[in-house]
């Protein structure tokens, strides 16, 4: 383990996973050649793509559904299921089989986390699979995916180099050792934990490598906020110098928040089925609803990366109402903008922040969602806590 | 129940919207001999000063302010210093200042709108006057007939005192677990800590046995399907009871009871007040809110006296009210011909099986603060009732049940022109189809059958009597919150978790172990309830996403259960019904057993 060519980090994120790496043996400065590692992934039955991310989608399929080889990867697999965005398209189709959200699962300290209990609610005869075993199958894919594009050369196979996996920093002891303990069963014995937030920060440093020091200084507080796919964490940064040399200090953790961009989706896709109502009789069906979400996630993504204005959304009929069923509707930018800014991100009077509503005493037992979705109002309450 | 045996006595009360009765037994009787049940002639102010004891105990309560009396006006032997009258003096003397006076207590104690825990009656009353809340009023009430019962029986052995007998209440078979609940509790605050609930209508039915003897089973048939109506003095009550047969034994079984419907005798009396009133101001005479009280009091004397003897008219006086400009008294009448049209055409008009009630504004006895049933026409609600039931084998192609009999209770039904319009409506219903009319149930007691019955059914629980098989009358379902991403604008849905199913039983517990749902603990929450009529097939643990019409709200309880605050506890349901017809929801928790209880009647809904 002295000398390891490569240095890779795992973002094990709630929807979407990425890793990156660097070559120690390219050039005299290897900071500048961090790269991002394409992750093969099955896009579609028999069809197998590269892309930057990977998403944190396990799919369980049926003995029938579909013929041996379309699920076929470059390397044996011995998986229940298959990782990425196929597993997330299929799941679509058919929620009952489709893992999402493990991470948050494997935070949720009143559940058995190896126990076999996702996707969660299953009917009785379905297969199901433990948070765990989830986590470690998508560390296995992206470690077998890693070796394969190392021809052979098990000393360049991820296992024998320095992976680093990052975690929410409000993960407690017990969901960082089930990660290493995810890691371990796919192979990966050693492995260095660091907090999201961290990360985050590092990145923003090596950006920033000139001037960093001309926009932080010591004894400013710097406040991470991180909202993903699925999660919204917040975090309070320091920066300390000692003899010379700056420390960051991590020194206060919010709670981990499962509110995100998923949020938004099902936001657009609620106000687009308001729209959709007209032409359309009573409430959406699953499939319909589930391609709804879909096709407003393209949309946001879209728009917000100023890719395209506005996006026309359809829903196809379905069976022999194809035509007649088909019903449209477009999203713009003004319209992204305002469900986001308004609705998660809303101008808050401090003095409101703290009015609670009463929450119903029962509930599903399932992910704890955060009930309220402004996130601006979580921050608040954070702030007020530190 | 451990100490049955010492009990001397079964005591029925029928403590109704307007009059309440006392019936009782001795409990322990020789095997040949027949039991005798009796009316407890209840000893009450009958005027000021002057006590007597009438069979009737008026539900109501006089309650007025410490300068509005002399002294001694309210004594009653057993208590010298009271401040409130209950029975006949109450509701006399409270028609003519009906600030101070009580009526319909038991609609109150079943009124979602208010809480009934708070000082409200009598609504409207001032601020500085005693007021009761409906619970108080509905254990003054108690209290009363205990005391009276105790001063009559027991004074020279304290074994005999009410309390220590075995006791049956009768509520509306509509009520739901909430009015339940409240009404033990009413029963507890008057010291009658045990007591075991009964419907209504089943103690009708049971009294109807009681009363024809070893020969009920000649007047009844296999098959038969047999509606009970019983019209009260505040509610309107359906029930369906099943005689059928299982190993040679003729089974009775409760199979239905209808909605609460909140229309009753005290509607007829405030329609025929307002049929005299609209009367007098054609002839130019506006009458005061205070004299229109009066009035429906009135009216209510004038009905009951034509319902009963019958009659062409009935004079209605009516108080003036100082200088006022009308000032004087009021004397008009009200004639047999007013009551027939008013309540025959207005309550039971003739329908058709597919007609159902009309869902239109509010209005009427609303003033008075109780809100009624919004269409006052019973036949509607009645087809209504019999479309929604579960077959039976004797549907007509409109898909309601036909019941093959009725039998009537209540004070209201004594008049045989209304009896007579129920039946005509119903065989109208049945004979398209070629059936035979519905026959009526013939029986004498309308006043004291409620009572005798409860003391009926005292003796067939001591294996003396036949019993009615029932069980919930309604399906009991708890809110609870989806675990979905929030979203702005969009409220979290709730989804209606049925925990008693229609039909349990009481004295029977029910556990749901492997479905999980997490209690919010530490903090402020709310629990909805929903109850429903009509779904009789949701078992426990039945999860119901969209409940449109079919599911209604019972009532939600605030509470802040005891816990480390944010956190959510995995908890499996234990329903159970107690012996006497209350429901407790517990949950335990999965990870070290502790158990909450939701009780029902905390709180209420917010105050209309």
């Amino acid at each position: 383990m002295t000398m390891n060519r490569y240095i890779i980090g795992i973002d094990l994120g709630t929807t979407n996973s990425a890793v990156s790496y660097v070559d120690l043996l390219a050039g005299d400065t290897p900071i500048k050649n961090i790269g991002i590692f394409k992750v093969p992934q099955l896009t579609g039955p028999g069809e197998i793509s590269y892309l930057n991310i990977l998403p944190s989608f396990f799919y369980i399929p049926g003995v029938h559904e579909f013929n041996k080889d379309a699920l076929e990867l470059a390397w044996p697999s011995e998986e229940k299921g298959f990782v990425g965005a196929f597993a997330r398209e299929q799941g679509g189709k058919t929620p009952q089989r489709l893992v999402s959200s493990a991470k948050s699962w494997l935070c949720h300290g009143k559940v058995d986390r190896k126990a076999p209990i996702l996707p969660w609610g299953a009917e009785k005869d379905l297969p199901v699979i433990s948070p765990v075993d989830v986590t470690s199958s998508y560390l296995r894919h992206i470690k077998n995916a890693w070796n394969h594009s190392m021809k052979g050369n098990e000393s360049f196979y991820l296992e024998n180099q320095t992976v680093i996996i990052t975690v929410p920093a409000s993960f407690d002891e017990v969901a960082r050792d089930l990660t290493i303990e995810s890691a371990n069963l796919a192979g990966i014995k050693e492995i260095i934990l660091l907090e999201e937030p961290i990360s985050a920060f590092y990145n923003w440093l090596i950006i920033h490598e000139k001037e960093w020091d001309r926009i932080v200084r010591p004894g400013d507080l710097i406040l991470v906020c991180d909202v993903g796919g699925g999660t919204t964490d917040f975090t309070l940064i320091t920066l300390r110098e000692i003899q010379g040399n700056p420390v960051f200090d991590r020194i206060a953790v919010g709670d981990h928040l499962i509110l995100g961009g998923d949020n938004m989706d099902i936001a657009l896709a609620h106000r687009s089925e308001m729209r959709l109502k007209r032409s359309e009789k009573g409430r959406l069906n699953i499939h319909r609803w589930q391609s709804l979400c879909h096709q407003c996630r393209q949309a946001k993504e879209s728009i917000l990366s100023d890719q395209i204005a506005s996006k026309v959304i359809t829903l196809i009929g379905e069976g022999r109402k194809l035509i007649a069923d088909t019903v449209s509707t477009s999203i713009d930018r003004r319209e992204v903008e305002e469900t986001i800014l308004e609705g998660f991100f809303p101008v808050i009077d401090h003095s409101d922040a703290l009015e609670e509503k009463t929450r119903p005493g029962m509930t599903e037992f399932g992910l704890p969602y955060a009930q309220d979705p402004a996130i601006t109002r979580h921050l608040i309450r954070f702030l007020e806590q530190h | 129940m451990s100490n049955d045996h010492d009990q001397k006595y079964i005591i029925g009360i029928d403590l109704g919207t307007t009059n309440s009765v006392v019936a009782y037994t001795e409990a322990e009787i020789n095997e040949t001999e027949r039991h005798e049940i009796h009316i407890f002639k209840i000893p009450q102010l009958v005027g000021a000063g002057s006590i007597g004891k009438q069979e009737f105990l008026p539900s109501f309560l006089f309650l007025p302010g410490l300068h509005d009396i002399t002294k001694g006006e309210l004594a009653v032997p057993w208590d010298e210093e009271i401040s409130l009258a209950v029975g006949k003096y109450a509701r006399d003397r409270g028609a003519e200042v009906p600030q101070y006076l009580i009526s319909s207590t038991k609609s109150w104690l079943c009124h979602t709108g208010v809480d009934r825990n708070k000082p409200v009656l009598p609504w409207e009353g001032k601020e500085e006057q005693p007021r009761l809340s409906p619970v108080e009023a509905q254990a003054a009430i108690l209290k009363h007939i205990k005391e009276a019962w105790n001063y009559v029986m027991a004074q020279e052995n304290d074994s005999l005192r009410m309390e220590y007998q075995e006791i049956f209440l009768t509520v509306p078979a509509s009520f739901d677990v909430v009015a339940r609940n409240l009404t033990v509790e009413a029963a507890e605050r008057a010291g009658l800590s045990q007591i075991t609930l009964l419907e209504e209508p089943q103690a009708a039915f049971y009294a109807w046995i009681d009363a024809s003897g070893n020969k009920w089973r000649d007047n009844v048939k296999v098959g038969d399907i047999i509606l009970v109506v019983d019209i009260g003095g505040g509610t309107s009550d359906f029930s369906l009871i099943r005689i059928s047969e299982e190993e040679g034994k003729m089974v009775i079984e409760r199979i239905a009871v209808g909605e609460h419907l909140l229309v009753g005798g005290d509607n007829m009396d405030l329609t025929l007040a307002y049929v005299v009133a609209g009367r007098m101001a054609s002839q130019g005479r506006k009458l005061s809110s205070f004299q229109m009280r009066g009035l429906c009091h009135g009216c209510r004397t004038a009905k009951e006296h034509m319902l009963d003897k019958g009659g062409f008219s009935h004079p209605v006086t009516i108080l003036g009210r100082g200088s006022s400009l009308i000032g004087g008294t009021i004397k008009t009448e009200l004639t047999h011909k007013d009551v027939e049209n008013t309540l025959i055409n207005g309550f039971f008009p003739v329908c058709d099986s597919s007609d159902r009630p009309i869902k239109q504004r509010r209005t009427g006895m609303q003033e008075l603060g109780l809100s009624y049933t919004s269409d006052p026409a019973l036949t509607h609600h009645l087809a209504q009732f019999l479309s929604q039931q579960e077959p039976t084998g004797t549907e007509t192609e409109n898909n309601i049940v036909c019941p093959t009999a009725v039998l009537f209770n209540g004070g209201v039904m004594k008049a045989r022109s209304l009896r007579n319009r129920v039946l005509d409506v119903l065989s109208s219903w049945t004979g398209k189809e070629g059936k035979q009319p519905v026959r009526e149930i013939k029986k004498n007691d309308f006043d004291f059958a409620v009572a005798r019955g409860a003391v009926y059914y005292g003796l067939a629980r001591r294996g003396k009597g036949i019993r009615i098989r029932s069980g919930l009358a309604k399906t009991y379902y708890i809110g609870v919150e989806a675990a979905i991403p929030s979203v702005p604008g969009v409220p979290t849905p709730i989804k209606a978790l049925c925990v008693a199913p229609f039909g349990m039983e009481e004295g029977t517990e029910a556990a749901l172990p492997e479905k999980e749902f997490g209690l919010v603990v530490g903090e402020p929450v709310k629990f909805d309830f929903f109850g429903s009529n009509t779904r009789h097939h949701d078992i426990i643990g039945t999860v119901v996403d969209d409940w449109e019409g079919e599911i209604e709200e019972i009532t939600t309880l605030e509470t802040s259960l005891e816990g480390e605050a944010g956190t959510i506890i995995p908890v499996t349901l234990e329903v159970k019904i107690t012996e006497v017809g209350a429901l407790e929801i517990w949950c335990v928790s999965r990870e070290d057993g502790q158990r909450f209880k939701l009780e029902f009647n905390v709180r209420e809904k917010e105050a209309i």
